[in-house]
């Protein structure tokens, strides 16, 4: 079964010109990797909102594991974002108070320990588990921002801009940790970016003009 | 992360906001549970020390100078009456029992109270050590009475300290009574005969079983001044004139008396002021009228405590409020993580009811401090301390977490309604 469905999907991008973000149809398959690529404005986070439910299209469907989010209510549409999508935003969003564990065990009503810290181990990031998340460098921060997508073992991942900002080294470093760890969890990754050095990394690559 | 733990996480990372709140709600509890406290303390003092009195006969005069000085001996005697004129009162068919009061010395600022027995009953009064007096001069003295049993004194003339010392017939203390938390534990008692002997008056032969139920045939004095006497220091003269007359005839203060139903209550002061020379009061009606001109009835003071309470629910919003929008993000994260509109709702009130809780418990302690200290002051000025039991404790926890619950709803309701969408759009 696919993870995620889109089909006819329409919605305006809000600009002065009254653009229409337009998709006939697009499936995502399991461990799928997919590169929604283009510049400011060609419609890339909007479409994630569509594809994650947190927006509903103004015409099409989109089905995430065979549920159309249209066909439930906003509280079953939370409950099956919880557990099937994991979220690395471009501005981390990790909360500060919380430590480095206690924002990856957000995730999970009921934390798989032992997964999360095979995950830290991973990531280089086990030693960290006690520290504040403003404590955190950029790179601990992006690291943590990625194991608490993956921490409760989501279907799907989606990234936003998760390299901007980033010298080639840690642009490079950045996609295959995500590329990597989503592989090893299953999970399906759609990244939407504007950042070219990103297209090698990935199978399926969606250009988006404006 | 439980919830819970997300909830205190949030509080805990704004320490100071969080503290003041509590504090703020600490404070205002404190207070409303003070206030409330001491006002269900005095009110119960004022009904415990009144319930040895239906209605107080007395001297024409001011009704609540009656009750205050009879009841509550807390202010100078309206005047005499003659025992003659209260006796008919006694044997009145509505009247269950009457206990005749002959006040006029006291022994460091304690009043000594000739009586009889009942009025010690009357307040459920037991003996603590010794007995009951068996002839003139012997007395029983309150539980804060600095005297013990074998204890000698000398009365002074009048009812507060400074006047001079009948030091030629000395009193013996020959029981001591156990504290009642009323007036009694600050009084004196005797017979009626030692007040009338001391001054010269007719000593009559009383009962004390004839007290309890039809007021027996005593004869009383009393040198309490009269009204006029007052404004003019008048006590001292009135003594010297008592003491000068041997075989004057015998006056009391007061009587103190039982009706046998509330019609009796109610009718029966209604034909003493019109038919005699005397004056009859109903006590509770004549402090409930003291209160309402002071307007510190209980209403006042619920009222003050609604608005603390009120105060309490503004500290709660302010504390949980004020730091919504520095938050924005971390709620929209926990909705795009997929916490529930509901959940996230639940977690800031749980914040809210986490101040409120913390700040009941802080109030409660430093309010039962606060109070004990208060009623330990009270009880060093006028010694019987404040006994409450505390009726208004459980209405005014329930009151401030309704308050708290109230007061978390708007902020929740707004936190509810993060939207995680924007997230996406945040560009670094």
């Amino acid at each position: 079964m696919p993870i995620l469905e889109l089909s006819n999907i329409q919605h305006p991008l809000g600009d002065a010109n009254a653009r229409l973000l337009s998709l006939s149809s697009l499936t995502i398959e399991p461990a799928q990797r997919l590169l929604l690529i283009g510049p400011s404005g060609a419609g890339k986070t909007t479409l994630l909102n569509i594809m994650s439910g947190l927006l509903q299209p103004a015409a099409g469907t989109a089905q995430l594991m065979g549920q159309d989010y249209a066909g439930i209510n906003a509280s079953v549409r939370d409950l099956l974002r919880r557990q099937h999508i994991g979220f690395v935003f471009q501005k981390l969003h990790l909360i500060g108070h919380l430590s480095a564990a206690e924002n990856i065990r957000l995730a999970a009503d009921i934390p798989d320990h032992a997964h999360i810290y095979a995950l830290m181990t991973r990531m280089n990031i086990a030693d960290l588990t006690e520290r504040k998340a403003s404590q955190l460098s950029h790179g601990e921060a992006q690291r943590v921002a990625i194991a608490r997508a993956l921490s409760h073992r989501p279907k799907i991942v989606f990234a936003d801009e998760p390299t901007s900002a980033l010298d080639d080294a840690q642009a490079e470093a950045v996609a295959k940790l995500l590329i990597d760890e989503a592989a090893a969890n299953g999970a399906a990754l759609v990244v939407a970016t504007h950042d070219a050095r990103l297209k090698p990394y990935f199978d399926d690559v969606m250009e988006m003009a404006i | 992360m439980k919830d819970f733990s997300l909830a205190l996480s949030a509080l805990s990372a704004r320490k100071l906001v969080s503290a003041l709140s509590i504090l703020l709600t600490a404070f205002g509890f404190m207070t409303a549970f003070t206030v409330l406290q001491t006002g269900s303390a005095i009110e119960n003092r004022i009904a415990r020390d009144s319930r040895a009195a239906d209605i107080v006969i007395g001297a024409k005069g001011s009704p609540l100078q009656l009750v205050l000085s009879s009841v509550y001996h807390a202010d100078i005697p309206v005047g005499n009456i003659a025992y003659a004129d209260a006796e008919k009162w006694m044997k009145h068919p509505h009247i269950a029992s009457a206990v005749p009061l002959a006040l006029g010395d006291n022994w460091h600022g304690k009043r000594i109270v000739g009586t009889t027995r009942g009025y010690a009953d009357s307040y459920q009064a037991t003996m603590a050590a010794g007995g009951w007096w068996q002839k003139p001069f012997e007395a029983v003295a309150g539980a804060a009475v600095a005297l013990n049993v074998g204890d000698t004194f000398a009365g002074s003339h009048g009812l507060s300290e400074g006047g001079h010392h009948h030091d030629a017939q000395p009193y013996k203390i020959v029981g001591k009574l156990n504290p009642t938390g009323g007036v009694v534990d600050r009084l004196i008692l005797t017979s009626v005969d030692s007040v009338l002997l001391l001054h010269g008056q007719e000593a009559h032969h009383h009962h004390d079983d004839e007290d309890k139920t039809h007021a027996a045939d005593h004869d009383h004095a009393d040198e309490a001044p009269t009204e006029e006497e007052h404004h003019h220091h008048g006590q001292d003269e009135a003594h010297d004139r008592a003491e000068a007359a041997p075989g004057t005839p015998a006056e009391i203060t007061a009587l103190l008396v039982k009706t046998r139903s509330p019609m009796a209550m109610m009718n029966l002061p209604r034909s003493v002021n019109r038919e005699t020379a005397l004056q009859a009061v109903n006590p509770a009606l004549e402090m409930a009228r003291l209160r309402s001109v002071f307007g510190v009835g209980s209403k006042s003071l619920v009222l003050f405590s609604g608005l603390l309470i009120a105060l309490v629910a503004l500290s709660i919003f302010a504390g949980v409020a004020g730091s919504l929008d520095s938050r924005t993000n971390d709620l929209a994260v926990l909705r795009a993580l997929g916490y529930t509109r509901a959940r996230l709702f639940r977690i800031i009130v749980m914040e809210g009811m986490a101040i409120t809780m913390a700040g009941i418990a802080l109030g409660l302690a430093v309010g039962v401090v606060g109070f004990a200290a208060l009623s330990a002051r009270i009880e060093a000025l006028n010694g019987s301390p404040l006994i409450s039991p505390t009726p208004a404790l459980g209405i005014l926890c329930a009151a401030v977490f309704a308050a708290g619950f109230i007061a978390c709803l708007i902020p929740a309701w707004r936190a509810s309604r993060s939207e995680p969408a924007r997230l996406l759009s945040q560009r670094a």
